[in-house]
């Protein structure tokens, strides 16, 4: 097994964290889906034990627990804060149907809000990084640092921004508690096949947690210099940011649409912006946002930053007055 | 000097302007340019794929200008498409027939035309706001195609 934290163990960890008695209760039917698994095995209960031991988490079950029964999920020893972990890889992805797949995506999303408005995002990393739109960060031509970022389950976080593109259209946001949240694997977008199944999360007007549903329309269209995943999984304000989700993992950030073309919505494939997620995890939270980011071009120095961006040249002073 | 006119003669000369303007706009075919002006006396143009706006503006010191400009293209984020770009409006610059000019604004490419209004002549309007959209239509394909994009490859 490898080391990635797998994200419903991640799961169950806040859960516990929440709870005063450090435990929470769920069904074994429930627990083995929830590990990708519908039938149980010695395996199955091996791996699913090394899960939940690698976030500091037990439970008893074996041979003798029936699936409809209740068990306990418990702390046995505290969660290591600012954890920076390798990403968890992908799901297991033999066994779990569309619905599975919605809610473990759906766990992963998270709603933005700025006093603009809302957009969606999703977590990357169990430490709390969050990958969205810039737009949806954005306040005329400048990104924010500061937003308040929700959890499925409604829990409000604060969230700084730390790196951003404008052409791209991403921002990666770390969450300022140290979690565990829970993830969705981030999968190979090179691999997007024509037809392919996608689920779109977000919260179109207002709408939170929804999951619509579509194929990939075109895995590679070039628009604008840059290769998008065209859909026709619905997408509409409010899903910018939103992960756009194939049965192996996220693929995309759902960004944009043409009103008159049901089957061309846009998301950007997220090789384009893998290193940006690797660095940001090498360095961990603390140092990322210890650096220097341009609200103007979404650059974060991390060494001896300067009066001025290294990157496009505008001085800070400058987009600190406005 | 506009700023040295009383209050009601800067109105007046204002007003004149904004006529000159709103000429033009009938003259290409806007049949109601109150219409397409917006609440700070902005009047907006289309032309092709260029998108702009001219109207008379007040110095905080009471100077009067006609301002002119059009949006070229957003500016690129990435420092390997921004460094050529920013050179490459220079040259522009350098070689550019007429009174309109590159900048940026915010994050933002424009051509513009900032004059104050006792240097124009009454086709100066007309002049300056169809270089401008002009400029800004030709110009935003080419540059948009050359740097509109990203540097980073998948």
């Amino acid at each position: 097994m490898s080391n990635d934290v797998h994200p419903y163990a991640a799961q169950l960890a806040a859960r516990v964290g929440r709870n005063k008695n450090n435990s929470t209760r769920v069904t074994f039917r429930k627990l083995l889906n929830g590990f990708g698994y519908k039938r149980r095995t010695e395996r199955a209960i091996e791996i699913m034990t090394e899960h939940l031991a690698q976030c500091g988490l037990a439970s008893e079950f074996d041979r003798s627990v029936n699936l409809d029964d209740v068990i306990l999920v418990s702390l046995v020893e505290p969660i290591p804060s600012r954890q920076t972990s390798p990403l968890p890889a992908s799901w297991p992805t033999d066994q779990i149907d569309l619905a599975d797949l919605a809610e473990r995506a759906l766990a992963g999303t998270v709603s933005i809000f700025t006093e603009d408005g809302l957009g969606a995002g999703f977590i990357a990393h169990p430490a709390g990084l969050v990958v969205t739109a810039r737009h949806v960060v954005a306040e005329g031509n400048y990104s924010l640092r500061s937003v308040k970022v929700g959890m499925v389950d409604d829990r409000l976080f604060d969230g700084v921004v730390f790196a951003s593109h404008r052409q791209l259209d991403f921002a990666l946001i770390w969450l300022l508690d140290d979690g565990p949240f829970p993830t969705i694997p981030i999968a190979d977008a090179k691999k997007v096949r024509l037809a392919q199944t996608t689920l779109a999360i977000g919260s179109p007007n207002g709408l939170h947690k929804t999951v619509s549903r579509g194929i990939v329309a075109n895995p590679r269209q070039l628009l604008r210099g840059i290769e998008w995943i065209q859909t026709d999984a619905a997408i509409h304000h409010g899903n910018s940011g939103g992960p756009l989700v194939t049965h192996d993992g996220v693929v995309g950030i759902n960004l944009w649409g043409l009103t008159d073309a049901a089957a061309a919505r846009f998301a950007l494939p997220l090789d384009y912006i893998q290193a940006d997620i690797d660095q940001a995890i090498k360095h961990g939270k603390q140092k990322c946002l210890a650096g220097r980011y341009c609200p103007a071009c979404g650059f974060i120095e991390y060494k001896n930053p300067s009066w001025y961006c290294r990157n496009c040249g505008i001085q800070f002073a400058e987009t600190e007055a406005k | 000097m506009t700023k040295d006119l009383s209050p009601e003669k800067r109105k007046q000369l204002k007003q004149a302007a904004e006529a000159q303007i709103d000429a033009f706009m009938r003259e290409v075919g806007y049949d109601d340019p109150a219409g397409r002006t917006d609440e700070e006396g902005w009047r907006w143009f289309q032309l092709g794929s260029a998108e702009g706006r001219a109207g008379v503006m007040e110095s905080e010191e009471g100077e009067l200008f006609f301002c002119a400009e059009a949006l070229v293209m957003q500016l690129p984020s990435d420092k390997a498409l921004i460094l050529p770009l920013m050179r490459e409006l220079l040259e522009l610059n350098l070689v550019m027939v007429g009174v309109e000019r590159l900048g940026i604004k915010n994050e933002m490419v424009f051509v513009a035309v900032t004059r104050p209004i006792m240097e124009l002549h009454k086709n100066d309007f007309a002049r300056s706001i169809h270089g401008v959209m002009a400029t800004a239509d030709h110009l935003d394909d080419l540059l948009i195609e050359k740097y509109g994009g990203t540097s980073r490859k998948r």
